[in-house]
């Protein structure tokens, strides 16, 4: 999911929706300081959208204070969602234009068509 | 797989991925890769993206390859290695990410098979449409020196990005070119059908083919060079 977050679909298409058919969680080493400055670098609300779409059983709180960034208990669950969970098949589809991107074993298929480039 | 570099007192080395890895660390060089958003573009088979994200602590690292086989190959190999993903894109047309949300864009040996001048202006602007201000592009290939413009310049065309760093390397490649040929001419043989192991040579670029003949006289150079994202004040980031 940490990929997905700066994937994107046509020129405002930000964020891609996740339609999620098969997700494996895998078991990835904590480091906090890794998910405390990745932390800086994320689209949080785009996020926390994608974990709601595919009803991943996390809670996120709708901001993050400078406070809550300190606390293990959340750094721990952002850990899991930005890297223990995998989508292995589904798609990302562009919230413009409803243009779907296939994720075919875990990769995500962004070839456009060439009528598709402006 | 690229054709590597050497040091020009390097000998033989029975690492056939240490040549590869030294031109990465050449493109690297003088670049801080750590908390980075990296992306490399036309990464093959992943074994580069893997070799960085172990030696440089980047932030997220991704392989964008057009090849969809080649894609599957790297997701099956380096599908536990956390930071690292990937994905299928053609690079020539379009870098599926947001405006300026990636730190480094890297590229080794792959503009030269992009189509022409056209393509690889048409990429040089996607890169700088997804590079952060002052973010930076790392690049190394072959240049066809035949009177026209090189690469660098079909880089540089659009304005989009500024040469900080231009070196020729051409030497260097070529030592370690030589110094690989044994080990390389060795794995073609035992691994390669017999009817393509005259591709695979030229490909590897062993001596006496025509790519490497090439370079030795002159008529093709390799380059590595970083650019980076123009900004409006074009101010330099230390």
């Amino acid at each position: 999911m940490l990929t997905s977050n700066i994937l994107k679909g046509v020129k405002k298409g930000f964020p891609l929706k996740i339609n999620a058919v098969k997700i494996e969680n895998v078991s990835v080493d904590y480091n906090p300081d890794f998910i405390t400055r990745i932390l800086q670098r994320i689209e949080y609300d785009a996020l926390r959208g994608a974990v709601i779409d595919l009803g991943l059983n996390e809670s996120l709180p709708e901001t993050i204070s400078e406070t809550i960034q300190q606390d293990e208990t959340f750094l721990k669950t952002m850990h899991k969602i930005l890297l223990e969970y995998e989508i292995e098949e589904g798609e990302l589809i562009c919230p413009e234009t409803g243009r779907k991107f296939p994720i075919s074993k875990g990769i995500p298929n962004m070839l456009l068509q060439e009528t598709e480039i402006s | 797989m690229n054709y590597g570099y050497a040091d020009l007192d390097e000998d033989i080395n029975d690492d056939i991925d240490y040549c590869s890895k030294e031109l990465y660390k050449q493109v690297l060089a003088h670049v801080l890769l750590t908390n980075q958003n990296v992306l490399e573009v036309s990464c093959g088979r992943g074994a580069g993206a893997v070799w960085c994200v172990h030696n440089y602590a980047s932030g997220s690292y991704v392989g964008a390859d057009l090849s969809s086989t080649v894609i599957d190959v790297c997701r099956q190999r380096h599908s536990m290695i956390s930071r690292l993903s990937f994905v299928v894109a053609d690079t020539t047309k379009y870098l599926p990410f947001e405006n300026e949300s990636l730190d480094i864009v890297l590229c080794v040996e792959a503009t030269h098979a992009y189509g022409g001048p056209a393509a690889v202006q048409r990429f040089a602007s996607e890169v700088a449409r997804v590079l952060r201000p002052n973010g930076y592009f790392l690049w190394c290939d072959l240049c066809h020196i035949d009177g026209s413009d090189t690469s660098i310049d079909y880089l540089t065309a659009n304005g989009e990005l500024i040469v900080e760093e231009k070196i020729n390397i051409t030497r260097n490649v070529l030592h370690a070119l030589d110094i690989q040929s044994n080990i390389r001419a060795e794995f073609i043989e035992r691994y390669a059908r017999p009817k393509e192991q005259e591709y695979f040579r030229l490909f590897a670029g062993l001596p006496g083919t025509r790519m490497y003949n090439g370079i030795y006289e002159g008529h093709i150079q390799y380059w590595r060079a970083v650019f980076r994202k123009k900004t409006t004040t074009n101010m330099s980031t230390i």
